[in-house]
C-alpha cells in the first residue's frame, strides 16, 4: 500500500513538471511572438506613413510641377551663368594680363572685388604680388593670360551651390637669358604656369561662397 | 498478502505506468504542438510586414517612375513655356547634357585598348562624333611611337581602361564655343602587373554640327 502511494505522489509531481515546461514554454514564445508583433506593427505603421507620403507626392507631379520650381527662383541660370563667365574673364584678364607694375597691383583689388567679391579678388591679387626680378627690375611674376577655360557642374539641389571649374594659364613677362651670365637679347626665356580653381557658386546671391586652388606644373620654354 | 490484494496491487502498479506514459506523451505532444502553431503565427506576422513592405516598394517605384516621366516631358516641352527662365534652364540643361553624352562616349572608347592596334583603331571608332580635323590631330591621335619609333604600347604590353570621370560643361559660351572640362581618371598596366592610376584634365569643344572638334589635355 505504500509503495502505491510514493507511486502516485511521484505521478503527481511528473504531471506538474510537465504541465510547468509546457507553461514556461509557451511562455516563452508568447514572449517572442508580441515582441514580433510589436515590431512589425510599428513596420507597418511607418510604412503605411510613408506610403501615404509618396501617393501625395506622385499626385502632385506633374510638368507644371517641375516648371514650379525653376520659376520660384529668383535667378535665371543662363544669365547667371553669362554674366559670371564674363566676370571671372574680365578678373582673369585684369589680374594676368594687365598687372604689369606695383600701380596695377595696388589698384588690382578695388578692380576685381565688384566682379568676383573681396576674398576671390584677394586670392587672385596674391598670384601676381610684384617682385624683384634676376634683372634688378621689380615686376609682377606673370603678365599674359594664356587661356582661361570655365566649366560647370551640377546644382546640388539641397545647398542651392554650383560648382565651377576654372582652369588658367598664364606666362611671365619675357625675361632676357642671363644663364650663363652674358645677358642675351633674343634667347628670351618665359616661365609658364597654370593652375585649377575650384569654385562653390550660390546663384541665388550670385556670390563666390568657397574657392579651392591647385597649381599645375611650371614649365620653361 | 492475500492473492486478491495482489492481483489489486499489480493493477495501480500497472495504472500508474499507464499514467506515467500518457502524461510524457500528451506533455510531449502539446509542446510540439504549441511550438508549430508559435512559429506558424510569427511566419504569419513576418509575411505582413514583408506584404506592407512590398506595398511600400511599389508606391516608391510608382512614384520615381512617374518622376522621371514628368521630369523628361517638362525637358522636352519647356520650350512651349512662357516663362524665360523655365526656357532658358531646360535649354541650358539639354545642351549640357549633349556635352555629358560627348564627353563620356569619347573618353570611354579614347582611354580603352589592349593592344597597339586598338590603340590606333580610336580615332576610326570615334569617327561618328569628332570632326576630321580631330581625327588627324596627332598632339591626340598619336600612334604609340616614341621619337625613335619604338612601339611603346607593343613593347610593354600597356592597356588602359577609363575608370572615372566628372564633367563639368559650360554652354554659355559664344555658339560653336560650348565646352567640357573633363576630370579623368585613368587605369593603366603592363601586361601582368599590378593597375596604376593617373589623373588628367582634358578640355572638350563641340562645334554647331554637335561634333567633337578639339580636345586639349591641359593637366
Amino acid at each position: 500500500m505504500k509503495t502505491i502511494i510514493k507511486d502516485v505522489v511521484f505521478l503527481t509531481l511528473t504531471t506538474v513538471i510537465v504541465m510547468s515546461l509546457i507553461e514556461g514554454i509557451n511562455a516563452a514564445q508568447n514572449n517572442n511572438f508580441k515582441k514580433v508583433q510589436a515590431r512589425t506593427a510599428q513596420t507597418i505603421k511607418l510604412n503605411k506613413k510613408q506610403i501615404r507620403y509618396y501617393r501625395q507626392k506622385d499626385q502632385q507631379l506633374s510638368k507644371q510641377y517641375f516648371y514650379e520650381q525653376i520659376s520660384k527662383r529668383n535667378y535665371d541660370i543662363v544669365e547667371r551663368k553669362k554674366s559670371l563667365n564674363d566676370r571671372l574673364n574680365k578678373a582673369f584678364t585684369l589680374t594676368f594680363s594687365q598687372t604689369k607694375n606695383k600701380k596695377d597691383y595696388d589698384q588690382l583689388a578695388a578692380k576685381l572685388s565688384p566682379l568676383v567679391g573681396t576674398k576671390f579678388a584677394a586670392e587672385l591679387k596674391s598670384k601676381v604680388k610684384p617682385a624683384v626680378q634676376p634683372d634688378g627690375t621689380e615686376r609682377t611674376s606673370f603678365d599674359h593670360l594664356d587661356r582661361l577655360e570655365i566649366a560647370y557642374g551640377h546644382l546640388n539641389e539641397s545647398t542651392q551651390r554650383v560648382p565651377v571649374l576654372i582652369f588658367a594659364a598664364y606666362s611671365s613677362p619675357t625675361i632676357n637669358g642671363t644663364s650663363t651670365g652674358v645677358v642675351t637679347k633674343g634667347t628670351d626665356q618665359v616661365k609658364k604656369s597654370s593652375g585649377i580653381y575650384k569654385i562653390s557658386y550660390d546663384p541665388t546671391t550670385d556670390k563666390i561662397v568657397t574657392f579651392d586652388f591647385r597649381e599645375g606644373a611650371i614649365s620653361h620654354e | 498478502m492475500s492473492n486478491e490484494a495482489k492481483i489489486w496491487e499489480m493493477i495501480c502498479r500497472d495504472l500508474v505506468i499507464i499514467g506515467y506514459v500518457t502524461v510524457i506523451l500528451l506533455g510531449f505532444f502539446t509542446i510540439k504542438h504549441n511550438i508549430q502553431q508559435g512559429a506558424q503565427d510569427v511566419s504569419h506576422v513576418q509575411y505582413l510586414e514583408k506584404e506592407s513592405d512590398s506595398k511600400l516598394q511599389q508606391e516608391k517605384n510608382k512614384y520615381h517612375q512617374n518622376y522621371q516621366k514628368y521630369k523628361n516631358l517638362a525637358a522636352q516641352k519647356a520650350y512651349l513655356n512662357k516663362d524665360q527662365k523655365v526656357k532658358d534652364y531646360y535649354g541650358d540643361l539639354n545642351e549640357d547634357k549633349l556635352l555629358k553624352q560627348r564627353s563620356q562616349k569619347f573618353f570611354t572608347i579614347y582611354l580603352s585598348w589592349s593592344n597597339s592596334h586598338d590603340y590606333q583603331q580610336r580615332s576610326h571608332k570615334l569617327n561618328k562624333i569628332i570632326t576630321p580635323q580631330l581625327a588627324q590631330d596627332k598632339n591626340i591621335f598619336d600612334d604609340g611611337k616614341d621619337v625613335t619609333g619604338n612601339n611603346i604600347i607593343k613593347n610593354l604590353g600597356l592597356h588602359s581602361r577609363l575608370n572615372d570621370l566628372t564633367i563639368y560643361s559650360n554652354s554659355q559660351m559664344p555658339p560653336g564655343k560650348e565646352i567640357a572640362l573633363v576630370k579623368v581618371v585613368q587605369e593603366s598596366w603592363r601586361k601582368g602587373a599590378n593597375p596604376g592610376l593617373s589623373n588628367s584634365l582634358y578640355l572638350l569643344r563641340i562645334n554647331s554640327d554637335q561634333l567633337i572638334d578639339q580636345v586639349v589635355k591641359l593637366q
